[in-house]
C-alpha cells in the first residue's frame, strides 16, 4: 500500500488521502491511523473523520496550520496493516424493496437491464462490512456490494429522503438514518432505527462490523412500523 | 463527527461571541439563534440579554429598543421581536447562558436527529427558558464591531480538495458572477443559483470523503452548495472551493434572494485574516471594558 498524501481542505481542515481501491484492509489501516492520531492528542487538532480512503483532520486555525500539522501527522501514518481485529457479530437489517417505498428501484432495474428481483437478490446476497460512518449520525457506508448493481447518484439531489431509506450511489450502498436531502438512488426502506443518542453506542453498527440485508414484504414493513 | 454527527452550533460564530460578551458570559455559552422571524418573551425574573447579528425591530413593553447593547429586563416585562430589517439570523444571549442539559458536551440543537437543546426541537409557544441570574453590567458594541449586513456579500474562498478537477471556465465563473441564495437553503447547506459550474468528469462523482464546514460542493447540475454547521460530515460531490473560516459568518446572514460573490485568496492570507480578526475583536472588546 502506498503512503498517503496530505492536502489542504479549506483553511482549517486537511485530507489524508490514500490512492488505493476501497477494501476492508484499507479501512483497517485507516481506522488504526485514526486511533493513533486521536491518542496523540496533537495541539490544535479538533476532529478526525475517517472515510473509505481518506481521513479528514479538522483543526483550530488560531493554533495551527496545514504547513505545521502535515509533517506531525505524517509520523502517525502506518506502513503495515494492524493485526486482525476481534470478530464482530453480524448485524441483520430488514429491508422492504417494494416500489411503493423503494422509489428508484424500477428506474434502476431498467437502467441496468435486469428485473427488480435480480436487484433484490444481488443486494441481499453479500455479507457487507461497515467501512465508515458519516454523512449524518449513524449513516453506515457499506463495502462489499455487488458491482453489477452499481449506478450513479442522481443528477439533482432530492431535497427530502425519508429516515430508513436504503440507497445506492456509484459502487456504494448505505442507509439514511434521518430524513435528509441526498442524491442516492433509493432501492429499499428499513424500519429499524440507525441512530439513538440514548443508546450505547448510539449507532447500529461500528466500522468494520459485518452486516446483511434481509428482505421483508410491504405488509411486514408496515407491521414493524406501527 | 466520526459517528456522522455534525459540529452544529451557531452559524454566525462572531455574533454568538459578541452576544455573550454583552451579558458577561463566556464566549461559548448557549444562546438562541433566531432566523428570519423573531419570538416574544414573557420575563419572570430579572435577567439581562444581548442581541446581535441580524437587525430586527425590538420592543420592550412595546417601546422600541436598540440591539447591540446590554438590555436589563425585570419580572413582568415583555420582549418582542418585530420585523427583520437586515441579515438572516439574530443571536440572543442571556446572563448565565441558556440552561439545558448538555449532550456530548454541547447544548446545541441538531434538528434532523432531534438531538439537543430543548428536546431536540424548535422552540414553541409556552416553552420555558432558564437563564442564570442577572448582573449589573452595561455594555455596548463599539462601532468597529457593528458589522453592516447587506444583501449582497463578498465572501473569500480558498481552493478546494477537487478544485483542479473543474474546468478553467468553471473556476473563473465561480469568482466572476454573483450567485443567488435559493429558498432551499437551511442550516445544512446554503444552495446557490447561477451559471452551472462544469466538472471535467461527466458524472462528477467521487468516493465519499470527509466534508468540512464551508466547503462548496458542486453536484452534477452545476449549482453550488455551501456546507453549513449542520451539514453532512461526509459526501461525494466534488468541492470547487472552501469559504475561509473568517468569512463563514457572512454565509449565516444571507437569505433567499440575496447575492453572494466569491473572491479567491491563498491559504496564508486566509490564515492571517482569521487570526487578525480574532485579535481585533478581542482587543476591541477589551478596550470597552476599561
Amino acid at each position: 500500500m502506498d503512503q498517503p498524501q496530505l492536502h489542504p481542505n479549506g483553511d482549517s481542515s486537511l485530507l489524508i488521502q490514500w490512492q488505493a481501491d476501497t477494501s476492508l484492509a484499507l479501512v483497517q489501516v485507516i481506522m488504526a491511523c485514526c486511533d493513533a492520531i486521536k491518542s496523540a492528542a496533537i495541539k490544535g487538532v479538533v476532529e478526525c473523520v475517517p472515510a473509505y480512503s481518506s481521513i479528514m483532520v479538522n483543526f483550530d486555525l488560531a493554533i495551527t496550520t496545514f504547513d505545521e500539522l502535515a509533517p506531525i501527522l505524517a509520523q502517525y501514518l502506518l506502513d503495515d496493516p494492524p493485526p486482525a481485529a476481534a470478530v464482530l457479530p453480524i448485524v441483520e437489517i430488514p429491508v422492504c424493496y417494494d416500489p411503493s417505498l423503494a422509489w428508484d428501484i424500477i428506474p434502476v432495474a431498467s437502467q441496468l437491464g435486469v428485473s427488480i428481483d435480480t436487484i433484490i437478490d444481488r443486494h441481499c446476497a453479500p455479507t457487507y462490512h461497515v467501512y465508515m460512518l458519516g454523512f449524518m449520525p449513524g449513516f453506515l457506508y457499506l463495502g462489499g456490494m455487488d458491482p453489477r448493481i452499481a449506478c450513479p447518484r442522481k443528477m439533482t439531489p432530492r431535497k427530502k429522503i425519508p429516515a430508513g431509506a436504503v440507497g445506492i450511489a456509484g459502487q456504494q450502498t448505505g442507509i439514511y438514518p434521518f430524513e435528509s436531502p441526498g442524491g442516492w438512488q433509493i432501492i429499499g426502506q428499513t424500519p429499524v432505527s440507525l441512530f439513538d443518542i440514548a443508546r450505547t453506542p448510539p449507532v447500529l453498527a461500528a466500522a468494520l462490523q459485518p452486516v446483511r440485508f434481509v428482505p421483508i414484504t410491504a405488509l411486514q414493513y408496515h407491521r414493524l412500523t406501527q | 463527527m466520526s459517528y456522522g454527527l455534525p459540529a452544529a452550533g451557531c452559524l454566525d460564530t462572531y455574533s454568538h461571541w459578541l452576544a455573550n460578551w454583552l451579558v458577561g458570559n463566556s464566549r461559548e455559552a448557549p444562546v438562541l439563534e433566531i432566523t428570519l422571524m423573531g419570538p416574544e418573551f414573557e420575563i419572570h425574573r430579572p435577567v439581562c440579554v444581548g442581541i446581535t447579528g441580524a437587525v430586527f425591530d425590538i420592543f420592550v413593553n412595546e417601546q422600541r429598543i436598540d440591539s447591540m447593547q446590554t438590555i436589563q429586563l425585570f419580572a413582568g416585562d415583555r420582549l418582542r421581536f418585530g420585523r427583520l430589517l437586515n441579515g438572516c439570523r439574530a443571536y440572543l444571549a442571556v446572563s448565565g447562558g441558556i440552561i439545558e442539559n448538555a449532550i456530548w458536551g454541547s447544548v446545541s440543537t441538531y434538528l434532523p436527529a432531534k438531538i439537543g437543546g430543548l428536546q431536540g426541537r424548535c422552540l414553541r409557544k409556552g416553552d420555558p427558558l432558564y437563564s442564570g441570574p442577572s448582573h449589573q453590567i452595561h455594555r455596548e458594541l463599539p462601532n468597529s464591531l457593528r458589522i453592516a449586513i447587506k444583501n449582497k456579500v463578498l465572501v473569500r474562498i480558498v481552493d478546494g480538495a477537487e478544485s483542479v478537477e473543474f474546468s478553467e471556465a468553471a473556476r473563473r465563473e465561480l469568482v466572476s458572477q454573483p450567485f443567488t441564495v435559493s429558498v432551499d437553503s437551511n442550516r445544512m447547506g446554503c444552495r446557490l443559483q447561477g451559471q452551472p459550474l462544469i466538472h471535467q468528469s461527466p458524472q462528477g462523482n467521487m468516493v465519499t470523503t470527509g466534508v468540512a464546514v464551508g466547503s462548496i460542493q458542486v453536484p452534477s447540475d452545476g449549482q453550488p452548495i455551501v456546507i453549513m454547521a449542520d451539514g453532512q460530515t461526509t459526501g461525494g460531490y466534488p468541492r470547487i472551493a472552501n469559504v475561509i473560516t473568517a468569512d463563514r459568518h457572512l454565509m449565516a446572514q444571507v437569505k433567499p434572494g440575496d447575492k453572494v460573490s466569491f473572491y479567491r485568496v491563498n491559504l496564508a492570507k486566509a490564515t492571517r485574516i482569521y487570526r487578525q480578526k480574532q485579535q481585533f475583536i478581542t482587543q476591541q472588546l477589551a478596550l470597552q471594558c476599561t
